[in-house]
């Protein structure tokens, strides 16, 4: 036996110390708690992307924004007028944005009597012409000024309630413009009460996108 | 299970409830213009009163009223008319479109009373007029009108 040396047989350690049902329930465990922690490989790249600029809806009057402020149309202002007078104006409307728009008119009217004047606003028929040009400055009685081309749109007469003057329906797209001519006649027959009145039409122009 | 099913459909209306509808929006601008128109008031006639005396064989002074004013231009020629207007109302002529003579003779049936004279401008073709007043005397033996 000499030289032989023979290992004592040590217990048994670790997983094979182990009972097979132990080890099974370590490996329930171990697949339960690896949901938890997968992990995945990930990365970012930048790309710095282009400019986005929103258009824009733009609708001037004569140039002007008339929004929120009225724009004072002074072309369509006649005082002192007598019956069967008429005075006319024309009004650039404009496409000042970048995206095409249907347009509208309505008008209203004030006339607020003084003591002892009747109300001027039922004696003024009021016509809107479309893509039409006002004739010249009239100054000799009776001044009988006039829209001229363009489309006649509808004749009306204003008071407070809100009407149309021309109807939706037509597109101005952008840069582009047209002209809305407007007359205003006090009736022949106007009654003698209403000298000195006073009429103020206001005209709308609304633009909606088309 | 029922009480599953109710609590299902619950939360399925939740969701419908919450989920917003569909937005349609467009653009849209204005641009407001505002003109204005005045009516003319007619210039009233700035009137002139005047007496003149004619001596008649008999009866001695008669005095006669003139009432004058300059006629209207604006818008354009106005045209004049007078009257007393007492009643029975009493047309006077108007010579030149700017005046109006009374004399006693006119007014016999009113002596001794103050009476109205009204001028009346109206533009023609139109319903519009201006009017103005001159009060008058009327002497009590009816041989003078006089301005009052």
């Amino acid at each position: 036996m000499t030289g032989v040396r023979h290992r004592a047989e040590r217990p048994r350690r670790g997983l094979a110390a182990l009972p097979v049902g132990a080890l099974l329930a370590v490996g329930f465990v171990g697949t339960l708690g690896g949901a938890g922690t997968l992990a995945y490989w990930n990365d970012t790249s930048t790309v710095q992307g282009g400019t986005v600029t929103a258009g824009s809806l733009d609708v001037k009057v004569d140039g002007q924004q008339g929004n929120p402020s009225s724009y004072t149309w002074k072309a369509l202002q006649m005082t002192n007028m007598a019956p069967g007078e008429r005075v006319a104006a024309s009004i650039p409307i404009s496409n000042a944005g970048t995206t095409p728009f249907t347009y509208a008119v309505t008008g209203a009217a004030t006339g607020v009597p003084a003591s002892g004047v009747a109300s001027m606003l039922p004696q003024v028929t009021v016509k809107a012409y479309v893509g039409a040009t006002a004739s010249a400055r009239a100054t000799t009685y009776p001044r009988n000024e006039t829209c001229s081309g363009g489309t006649e749109a509808l004749t009306v007469v204003l008071d407070e309630t809100t009407e149309p003057v021309v109807p939706s329906g037509a597109v101005l797209a952008p840069g582009e413009s047209t002209t809305l001519c407007v007359t205003l006649e006090l009736a022949q027959a106007a009654p003698n009460d209403v000298q000195g009145a006073t009429m103020t039409p206001t005209f709308v122009v609304t633009a909606a996108q088309s | 299970m029922r009480s599953s099913a109710a609590l299902a459909a619950a939360a399925i209306t939740g969701l419908v409830a919450l989920t917003p509808g569909r937005v349609d929006a467009s653009w849209g601008d204005t641009g407001t213009v505002t003109g204005e128109a005045t009516a003319m008031s007619l210039a009233a006639p700035d009137l002139q009163c005047s007496t003149s005396g004619v001596s008649v064989i008999g009866l001695g002074v008669i005095t006669s009223a003139t009432v004058s004013w300059t006629p209207s231009s604006r818008p354009t020629s106005l045209s004049y008319t007078a009257k007393v207007v007492e009643k029975p109302e009493i047309p006077v002529v108007v010579s030149a479109n700017s005046s109006a003579t009374l004399s006693p003779s006119l007014l016999s049936a009113l002596v001794g009373t103050d009476v109205t004279l009204r001028v009346t401008g109206a533009l023609p073709e139109t319903e519009w007029t201006v009017v103005s007043d001159q009060r008058l005397r009327v002497g009590a033996l009816g041989l003078s009108v006089t301005c009052r």
